[in-house]
């Protein structure tokens, strides 16, 4: 009888379990070193900074406990800037959600030139911020601006745009929504695409009308859809910086001050790392208190 | 056997493993600058040089820097210069990092007001050889100017020029308006007078007539570029003020005299209208388009005014005194220094260029930027050239400089900030007074 050889005893065991699954585990390696690397771990890395008076350049750094939020919690200028971007965000991602949804609508019906419209609502998304801002800030220039142009034109009093307190946030929001709606508009199409037609047709026959069909059908069936646009796109306005870099630095008087140009004013120009890092946190810790809310009022099961 | 294109998993996965090894290889701390360890023997003068030269001279005098390095290329064809420009608030981010990571540039041009961070930080070499061995005269800069890039007894560069603000003023404008250009203002009520002819509405009327209509102006008297730093600094140091004290312990912003300067400028802008609210408003378009009468701009504005063509209908005034005890320009300067970090290779090369750069600053002046150099200064051809020549004897008479400070960004900032914010009527002028000494003063105390 022919000697059995190590390759024929093996097949003939079975493998074991954790040898079945270390191929698994090995595939999902390189992306948790990158995870750990440049996210996880300078999140950390970033919470330990801001227990520390931390100048970046300085041998001397300071361990300071929570003093840094401390120091946080009474900073009126954190709480402005705070003020600010909450105002920011709200009115963009309300006008977001509303041009957003209306231009889909509008798309899905199929009305002559429906690419253009499709083309031109989106086009706006491809600039950077760098041209977005320079090209809304001689819009809305007080001397040369296209906008005072037309208002005098029509022959009413031309506005200080970006130099009025009450104007900034609105206009810098406005400018945003123009820019970035074409993302919620995109994904709200595929949303209202992905309707069973048959709903429509059913709803028809029972002499629903368009505004009860939009109210009672479209809207409730997009929830899963603007709750992933809501929450996304709270999340990318609270961290606004370049538009308020560009128009308005900020101004005028702290108006449109945002917590991340604070926080770079903090980290880069002031070299204090550890408060930037308390700043960067406490904004985290609001996002996360905003996007719970948005889940607990969007987040419902959606069946159909 | 489980193959993709005769690739085994085994073979992937140890593929993958082996990418993953690279990645975080690569990743290692580099050798520190200055580790000596693995080269027993100094390096001999190389036979090419190459200077990594970082600055932000993207102003309108930055085309004569690009012109002069290149310049310096062809005369000394073993030095290659890598120039890379980048805005100032980059600049002074990306500097820090380089250090802290060792890898720094050969060489930076900062600003003088910036040595007082850079001091303590350890970000500059002490750049005494310059002085000592390298034929660069101590004693031909102005002493203010040169006394403020030192840090612990040492100058931490090599000054390139002394710059800072002055008048740019739109002859037609004047003499339309029944000015003579060549009589500017002595004092605070003539500024104001004379400035008041200079503002127009769509009628053509004056802040001075009855019906002139604040809503609808179509020309200003004047602008100053940098409102928010020189423009409140000059007040402030005209009135006799200052932000801090001397020794910089002590925020002095709610004295008297800073709070006339700030209410001053207030006026202007909504009382007199002399001045338009700042947010929003371009002064370049302006004066480009003959929209206003009087500029205060930099001395980096010449190549601007050449290149759009203003030479003919431009003429130069002194900053003019707003405030009420003496004339004050606010200046500054461009600093060469070496970051602490550079290779001794680099240090050969930069030290080259800087040492002729300083010597070439009659050159460096067709920016409109005044050399550092009071004696390239004094040259008579300079002398005689309306812009430079004008802009280098007001900082030699009136000029003075910021006081130098660890956290001088953040106190720049803080001050700013609330005079800005008083100017465009979002707060009172004793609000942003109180608000804006609270907040420097904490800066200094944490300093402390």
């Amino acid at each position: 009888m022919a000697a059995i050889s190590p390759e024929q005893r093996r097949i003939g065991k079975p493998m074991p379990r954790w040898r079945k699954l270390l191929p698994n585990y090995l595939f999902l390696v390189p992306y948790f070193v990158f995870f750990f690397l440049f996210l996880a771990g300078p999140n950390v890395y970033g919470f330990y900074i801001s227990l520390f008076n931390w100048d970046i350049l300085l041998p001397n750094k300071p361990y300071l406990g929570f003093g840094n939020y401390q120091e946080l919690w009474l900073d009126k200028l954190w709480w402005l800037s705070l003020r600010n971007t909450v105002l920011f965000a709200a009115l963009t991602v309300g006008g977001n959600v509303l041009l957003g949804l209306f231009a889909s609508v509008l798309v899905k019906q199929q009305p002559p030139g429906h690419q253009i419209l499709r083309f031109l609502f989106y086009t706006p998304v491809v600039l950077s911020v760098a041209v977005m801002g320079v090209i809304l800030a001689r819009v809305f220039n007080t001397e040369f601006g296209l906008l005072n142009y037309y208002v005098d034109l029509v022959g009413l009093s031309t506005q200080k745009w970006l130099g009025e307190q009450r104007f900034v946030i609105p206009i810098l929001s406005l400018s945003t929504v123009w820019w970035t709606f074409g993302f919620p508009f995109l994904v709200f199409l595929a949303g209202l695409l992905n309707i069973p037609e048959p709903i429509y047709e059913a709803a028809r026959i029972d002499g629903v009308n368009r505004l009860q069909s939009f109210t009672h059908i479209t809207l409730p069936l997009l929830k899963p859809v603007t709750l992933f646009i809501v929450v996304t796109q709270f999340i990318a306005h609270f961290k606004v910086f370049g538009q308020m870099w560009i128009m308005t630095l900020g101004g005028p008087g702290n108006s449109s001050y945002s917590v991340v140009m604070y926080l770079y004013d903090v980290g880069w120009r002031f070299f204090r790392m550890g408060y930037a890092s308390s700043l960067a946190f406490g904004l985290a810790a609001i996002i996360l208190v905003v996007t719970l809310i948005n889940f607990r009022f969007l987040g419902g099961r959606v069946e159909y | 056997m489980n193959t993709v294109h005769g690739l085994s998993r085994r073979k992937f996965l140890l593929g993958s493993g082996g990418v993953v090894a690279l990645a975080l290889a690569a990743c290692a701390a580099p050798v520190p600058a200055g580790d000596t360890s693995q080269e027993a023997v100094a390096p001999a003068m190389p036979e090419a040089l190459e200077v990594d030269l970082w600055h932000g001279l993207g102003g309108a005098d930055g085309k004569t820097f690009t012109e002069l390095v290149g310049q310096y290329m062809e005369e000394n064809d073993h030095v290659t210069v890598n120039e890379e420009l980048l805005t100032w608030d980059i600049f002074y981010q990306k500097v820090p990092s380089s250090v802290i990571a060792g890898n720094p540039p050969d060489m930076i041009i900062t600003h003088e007001w910036a040595i007082g961070q850079w001091g303590p930080r350890r970000v500059l070499s002490a750049a005494d050889d310059f002085y000592d061995s390298m034929g660069v005269p101590r004693d031909d800069f102005i002493p203010a100017v040169f006394e403020n890039i030192h840090y612990e007894g040492s100058p931490l560069g090599v000054l390139l020029d002394t710059h800072g603000s002055g008048g740019y003023l739109n002859v037609a404008l004047v003499e339309a308006a029944g000015l003579d250009p060549a009589s500017p203002p002595t004092n605070r009520t003539e500024f104001v007078e004379q400035m008041s002819l200079l503002t127009l509405d769509s009628q053509g009327r004056n802040p001075t007539d009855a019906d002139f209509d604040p809503e609808d102006i179509v020309q200003y008297a004047f602008h100053s570029h940098f409102w928010r730093r020189w423009a409140m600094l000059e007040g402030m140091w005209q009135n006799g003020g200052n932000t801090v004290n001397e020794d910089g312990t002590q925020a002095t912003i709610d004295s008297e005299e800073v709070t006339e300067a700030l209410d001053f400028w207030h006026k202007m802008v909504h009382e007199h209208h002399l001045h338009a609210v700042p947010v929003g408003y371009s002064m370049t378009d302006s004066y480009q388009n003959n929209t206003l009468g009087l500029a205060i701009a930099g001395s980096w504005w010449r190549n601007f005014i050449q290149d759009s063509n203003l030479v003919d209908t431009t003429t130069f005034w002194r900053v003019p005194q707003y405030g009420l005890v003496e004339p004050v320009a606010w200046m500054s300067a461009h600093v060469m220094g070496i970051p602490t970090g550079t290779d001794e290779e680099g240090t050969m090369g930069a030290s080259e260029l800087i040492v002729w750069l300083s010597n070439h600053g009659l050159d460096w002046a067709r920016s409109g930027q005044p050399p550092a150099r009071i004696s390239l200064q004094n040259d008579q051809v300079l002398q005689d050239h309306w812009h430079t020549g004008n802009f280098g004897s007001q900082f030699q008479n009136i000029g003075r400089t910021e006081q130098q400070h660890a956290n001088i960004t953040e106190i720049q900032n803080a001050y700013q900030q609330e005079f800005e914010a008083v100017i465009t009527n979002v707060k009172t002028v004793s609000e942003g007074i109180a608000e804006a000494q609270l907040r420097v003063q904490e800066v200094l105390d944490r300093e402390a």
